[in-house]
């Protein structure tokens, strides 16, 4: 559900080249095209989206590199409503 | 008509405005008040844009620098910059009225907008009110706005704080204090007639249609595209909203009264911007130099004559296709830091950046374009009248200064984060070509160019080199090194790697041992573009006490501003 969620945002927010749902949750973001404007405004959307914050320490490009770097950061925020 | 002036010296601290007056009076003005940080620079040529066609309309503006900002006097890092902000605009909307100007509107860009609703909610309590606010992609509230910022600071720049009186942001740097005024801004229906243009995915969100529902007669709120195209993309890669420029162009023109009024602005090519330590004071002139018509400010004490042909010159650059807001204020300080020294400093912009020269939708840029080194040559001999020179050039700037030097050669010539080495410039546009295969990962033979590069001989290397297929350091550093000049290179970790990709070191070495006066500082922190403090204040150090060294100062005994 968390990673479905994620894939909805970077569609909507992480200018991609191509459809979040065809990459592995290791694949690289930024090498699929995600700037790092594009990952500032992911990373709003993914706390609208499971109402959590993201701490200064997690506000590094390796935090949102992947899907699977995604999801374990959202794992260790509090409450995961999506 | 476009005038260039200074503004609100009366109110403590002068800052520069660009008045377009239409040709047979105005039917009112717009204050054009710019966003904070890196998106000041990204949407500045769509804001002169905007002034171009409500000039059109029959409708003035006035497009300024914040207290702090660009080149007005001061610095934002206080703890009292959000009021300083808000002198601006209400010195802004002052001077429009001075001139003659009765209906005024206020448009405010992404932050601005936030800055441009608190004021005419001031201006309104004071009795003065505005005809209208546009607010322009503007975020909801300043917690959001500051959040967004330093995310991307710490996602692009990752400095880590130094100093805990400062908070660093991409092009913004703000005290504690000033963040917090800055937090506390919500954004709320006006009392006025409002334009909210909002981005077309967050309009149905609940606090926009809120907003919608509350503003007063006569305003409207339109969903637009083509926002993070202009203001999220690399600056290269920047397209210009106009819909969205029209649509504000049609609402103003419908909000205001069909006949002008005769304008009669004051206007003020010369301001004093700063002081000394030893309180003489320093005054920035504003002139148009060349064919071109490039826009320049020259920068000295009071007590240094601008003719005199003794008095060192410094020649300050910005980098990509910037001017002087944003990391170009980098210029803006060195020139006035420059001055305390005895010297004079002239900045200014090259053809489409800052205000040169008009908007052309669809433009290309001139990164790296052989153009740019033409703007330098024409106003060369004009801006330095025949004084010892130094060029400062930060990346583009950089290039362009190395490619001069062998044409006006320098007392001195640094580099800052130098990234070009081919003699050879690109075509108009072509940086952005380049930017934009970068950015889908598609440039052509880059992997098999690399290989080449990396396993040829230094003689053949050399041979390619020389042919321009690959970056060249010893030539393009060669002929900026002429006997008589320094040339020196400040390179970021970045840049030093990216120098000794291209054999920049063994050029060096070379050069040397052919008499040349190099000096390389690589810094260990710090990013390209210097948005980060550290390597910014580094290198101004470095930069003050090369051109300490070796070029003459007007003065017996000079100075530093405190910072």
């Amino acid at each position: 559900m968390t990673d479905d969620t994620i894939r909805r945002v970077l569609d909507a927010h992480g200018k991609l080249r191509v459809p979040a749902s065809g990459l592995d949750a290791d694949a690289d973001l930024y090498a699929a095209g995600m700037s790092s404007h594009a990952s500032v405004n992911v990373m709003l959307a993914l706390e609208d989206a499971f109402e959590v914050e993201f701490p200064d320490e997690l506000l590094t490009k390796q935090t949102f590199c992947t899907i699977a770097a995604i999801s374990a950061a959202i794992g260790t925020l509090a409450a995961v409503p999506a | 008509m476009m005038h260039e002036t200074w503004f609100g010296e009366d109110s403590g601290a002068p800052s520069l405005g660009f008045l377009h007056v239409p040709d047979g009076g105005a039917r009112g003005g717009v204050v054009i008040c710019p966003p904070l940080g890196y998106e000041q620079v990204l949407g500045y040529r769509g804001m002169r844009l905007l002034s171009q066609e409500l000039e059109a309309a029959g409708v003035a503006s006035l497009r300024f620098d914040y207290r702090g900002e660009g080149d007005a006097a001061g610095d934002t890092a206080q703890p009292g910059a959000l009021p300083g902000w808000l002198a601006s605009i209400e010195d802004a909307v002052g001077f429009l009225r001075a001139s003659g100007i009765e209906h005024v509107v206020l448009a405010g860009l992404a932050a601005g907008g936030l800055l441009a609703a608190e004021a005419a909610r001031r201006l309104g309590s004071a009795g003065a009110p505005v005809d209208g606010v546009v607010l322009w992609d503007t975020p909801l509230g300043g917690r959001r706005f500051l959040r967004k910022q330093r995310s991307l600071f710490d996602l692009t720049v990752g400095e880590p704080a130094t100093d805990p009186e400062r908070i660093t942001l991409l092009s913004l740097t703000l005290h504690p204090r000033a963040a917090e005024d800055l937090e506390a801004l919500e954004l709320a229906p006006l009392p006025v007639p409002t334009l909210a243009l909002v981005r077309r995915e967050e309009a149905g969100a609940p606090a926009h249609e809120r907003l919608a529902a509350g503003l007063p007669e006569g305003s409207s709120f339109v969903p637009i595209d083509g926002q993070a195209e202009w203001l999220e993309a690399a600056s290269a890669l920047a397209v210009l909203p106009v819909p969205a420029i029209r649509t504000i162009v049609s609402w103003v023109d419908a909000l205001l009264p069909a006949d002008p009024a005769p304008v009669r602005p004051r206007l003020r090519t010369e301001a004093v911007v700063a002081e000394a330590p030893d309180g003489t004071p320093i005054v920035e002139r504003l002139r148009r130099v060349g064919e071109q018509e490039l826009f320049v400010i020259e920068t000295a004490r009071a007590d240094v004559d601008p003719d005199d042909a003794a008095t060192g010159v410094v020649v300050l650059q910005p980098g990509a296709a910037e001017h002087r807001v944003g990391p170009g204020r980098f210029q803006v300080i060195a020139a006035r830091e420059l001055a305390a020294q005895g010297l004079r400093a002239v900045r200014f912009d090259r053809r489409v950046t800052g205000d040169s020269t008009p908007v052309r939708v669809g433009e290309p840029n001139l990164i790296f374009a052989e153009e740019w080194t033409e703007d330098l040559d024409a106003v060369v001999p004009e801006l330095t009248r025949g004084a010892p020179t130094a060029h400062v050039g930060l990346c583009s700037g950089a290039w362009v200064a190395a490619r001069i030097a062998d044409r006006h050669p320098p007392r001195l010539t640094i580099l800052l984060s130098p990234t070009y080495f081919k003699l050879r410039g690109l075509p108009a546009g072509g940086y952005s070509e380049l930017a934009a295969l970068d950015q889908a990962g598609r440039i052509p033979f880059r992997d098999l160019k690399a290989r080449i590069r990396g396993l040829a001989p230094g003689w053949a290397w050399r041979i390619g080199a020389r042919l321009q297929l690959f970056h060249d350091p010893e030539t393009l550093l060669g002929r900026a090194s002429a006997p008589g000049g320094t040339l020196a290179l400040m390179l970021t970790p970045e840049d030093s790697e990216n120098f000794a990709h291209h054999r920049g070191p063994q050029a060096i070495a070379r050069l040397r041992k052919r008499g040349a006066d190099l000096r390389v500082t690589p810094y260990p922190f710090g990013d390209h573009s210097l948005f980060g403090a550290q390597v910014r204040a580094a290198m101004l150090r470095d930069v003050l006490a090369l051109t300490a060294e070796l070029l003459p100062s007007g003065v017996r005994e000079p100075s530093r501003i405190p910072s």
